[in-house]
């Protein structure tokens, strides 16, 4: 069993063709377990151990942190991925 | 097998009480009824917004995301409850399986702490038994899955 991959629509697709950075943001929440959220990083994104629970950490202790940039639309499957597992990500430049 | 889970090879084993069954299996039915009334707090913490200060972005990426984080989440309750089924007598899940098994802990520990009211971390530490308990139980699981499919 896999996750499906979200098809993007095409009209949405027109509206963004610049090289904007977007940065996804991981915000602290009271439930989610460290352990998980430094999984679910290290899974998703390919990070070391380290790295994903270094920000872990900072998401917990500063309450929220960057884990990712890129294309808006690599923003956003990264966001949409982190949604899936429950995390609380946003998007902003 | 110490735990309920156990890595062998590129499978995860699973084995579970009876009585875990019998509880664990609830999840999937606990898990449909979010949004079902109007005002539910476990809807707006599954569906956080993308975009905070952009509401015609948010409604894009929404109706983007929607079908298809219906359909994801849905796949992994079907996964949650063939597994859950299975494990009495001992099973074993694919890696894929097994994080969605992980994806099905964590959204009910998410769906049952909105609707206990919480917001905060002072919302948790404080939080009664046998809420508590629950949490705490389902969290266990995470941990000692988490730790098999590392291993």
């Amino acid at each position: 069993m896999t996750a499906t991959t979200p098809v993007r629509d095409p009209e949405i697709d027109d509206q963004d063709l610049t090289d904007e950075t977007w940065k996804v943001v991981v915000w602290n929440d009271p439930v989610n377990l460290i352990d998980y959220v430094a999984y679910v990083l290290r899974k998703l994104f390919g990070y070391s151990e380290q790295k994903a629970m270094e920000l872990t950490m900072r998401v917990h202790t500063t309450g929220r942190a960057i884990v990712r940039d890129g294309p808006r639309e690599q923003a956003e499957m990264d966001c949409y991925r982190l949604h899936h597992h429950g995390l609380w990500a946003t998007l902003e430049r | 097998m110490t735990g309920p889970f156990r890595r062998r090879g590129d499978r995860i084993e699973i084995r579970l009480a009876e009585h875990e069954i019998q509880f664990l299996s609830q999840l999937p039915r606990l898990l449909e009824t979010v949004g079902a009334v109007s005002g539910d707090p476990a809807a707006d913490r599954l569906d956080v917004p993308a975009y905070l200060d952009d509401p015609e972005a948010e409604e894009e990426y929404r109706r983007w995301i929607r079908g298809e984080l219906d359909e994801a989440r849905a796949a992994d309750r079907s996964a949650f409850v063939e597994l859950v089924e299975a494990a009495q007598t001992g099973t074993s899940a694919s890696e894929p399986e097994a994080e969605a098994f992980l994806r099905v802990l964590a959204e009910a520990r998410l769906v049952l702490a909105a609707r206990m009211g919480i917001e905060v971390e002072d919302d948790y530490e404080g939080l009664a038994e046998p809420d508590a308990a629950v949490l705490d139980y389902l969290g266990a699981l995470q941990t000692l899955l988490i730790r098999e499919l590392s291993a």
